[in-house]
């Protein structure tokens, strides 16, 4: 069977084309159905002069409520703030509600957590952040501890799509913290492996 | 007169741009194959090294060395356009070794048939005064409208257009396949509506997601086009 080969030109009035010129090549008679091709966007200004990064704010204006994204970023804001909050207490004093703003913080990472397909550094840092306060012994974390994961909050807060190999530089910064970012079960399994 | 949900969707492109990258002449076929996986129907249209289209009967899709675009047209192209930039967002970021972008744009181009290129006209033309539009010189008529503006802030712009125009479409056939084939396409009479929403500055890879970011991109032109059309 031979297949009937027809080119089109495309013609679209007064708009300017801006597409490919040469002629569109397509099997059968499906002429009208072609692709119309002016994709290229050369009717917008250039580059303006600013080399500062837009912000997360500037980017995404007008947020509406159902955004994930927004969700997940108010948990993250939420939970930092909550930890800034526990270094009013002194834990060898008011231990209890210490721990109690370190377990609030918690269970809102627990809740941003739900929103890992944002990214795999996403999904990194909240992770390693849970484990750090799950794994934390009594009293802790320190003042140095809190501010190391506030930080790589407010990161996360910057930047949410961060790359799995750029998280993984956060990472190391809450473990250079004296942080325990990994599940316990982890190392019984690593201890068993290597037994 | 005009109404905005009666003016349907031509296509709706996503445009990123990016300083120069020379490893697009590395990369390009690693990118596709994997692009290719998650929308199997692209097929390569062109291929140089200085620029790769792909499509698929409403998709189109570009790399180049300092932008990639995809276009999308018929049901859902909002969402499918943002869809296939994200892919190409992730891929190209990893493989090219992308970190800031200089350009995020969305273009979205809507039009409404009229039965002639008079109910086009006066369709657009109640936009502006009476007088604007009205006969200029002894008999004459509208025979065109074309109105567009511009506007930036420090971070986002808008440019956005209202065109009428008499489209028509030029087949070519064959000589052989003539007798066969008739290519009598008629003419269109349109109301064009046209908006691009663009960033102004640089964006870096780590704040950006497609989908997220063309949902507002739309929504802002969705708000401004129906306070102009009423």
């Amino acid at each position: 069977m031979s297949d009937n080969v027809i080119s089109i030109d495309e013609g679209r009035g007064s708009q300017t084309f801006v597409g490919s010129l040469r002629p569109q090549v397509i099997m059968g008679a499906a002429a009208a159905a072609l692709p119309a091709v002016f994709a290229h966007v050369s009717d917008t200004p250039p580059l303006g002069a600013s080399g500062v990064p837009l912000s997360v704010q500037q980017l995404y204006p007008e947020q509406t409520d159902d955004s994930r994204q927004l969700k997940a970023l108010n948990l993250l804001e939420r939970a930092r703030i909550t930890l800034l909050d526990a270094l009013n207490f002194d834990p060898s004093g008011n231990f209890l509600q210490f721990d109690q703003e370190i377990m609030r913080a918690r269970a809102i990472l627990l809740r941003a957590f739900m929103y890992r397909d944002i990214g795999e550094g996403y999904a990194a840092v909240v992770n390693a952040v849970i484990w750090a306060l799950a794994n934390r012994k009594p009293g802790l974390p320190s003042r140095r501890q809190i501010n190391v994961i506030s930080a790589s909050m407010e990161r996360l807060i910057s930047g949410p799509y961060i790359h799995f190999d750029t998280s993984m530089q956060i990472l190391d910064d809450l473990e250079e913290a004296d942080l325990d970012i990994e599940p316990p079960s982890l190392d019984i399994l690593i201890e068993g492996y290597d037994g | 007169m005009l109404d905005y949900s009666d003016c349907k969707i031509e296509t709706v492109t996503i445009e990123l741009r990016y300083d120069q990258s020379l490893l697009v002449w590395d990369k390009v076929g690693e990118i596709w194959a994997e692009v290719q996986t998650q929308f199997p129907e692209l097929v390569l249209q062109t291929g140089t090294p200085t620029q790769q289209a792909f499509e698929s009967f409403d998709i189109s899709a570009t790399i180049e060395m300092a932008a990639f675009r995809a276009s999308c047209r018929g049901v859902n192209a909002e969402e499918k356009v943002a869809q296939v930039t994200q892919k190409m967002l992730q891929v190209c970021a990893d493989r090219l070794k992308l970190a800031v972008f200089t350009r995020v744009g969305l273009r979205e181009i809507r039009s409404r048939k009229f039965a002639n290129m008079d109910e086009a006209n006066s369709a657009v033309s109640s936009l502006v005064s009476p007088a604007f539009a009205g006969s200029l010189v002894g008999d004459s008529r509208l025979s065109t409208f074309t109105c567009a503006l511009k506007q930036e802030s420090k971070t986002n712009g808008l440019s956005a257009s209202i065109r009428t125009e008499e489209r028509e479409t030029k087949v070519t056939i064959p000589w052989a396949f003539r007798e066969r084939i008739t290519a009598d396409l008629s003419k269109e009479c349109l109301v064009v509506v046209d908006c691009d929403y663009y960033t102004i500055g640089t964006t870096l890879r780590e704040t950006l997601n497609m989908e997220e970011w063309a949902k507002q991109a739309s929504r802002t032109i969705k708000r401004y086009w129906k306070s102009v059309l009423q």
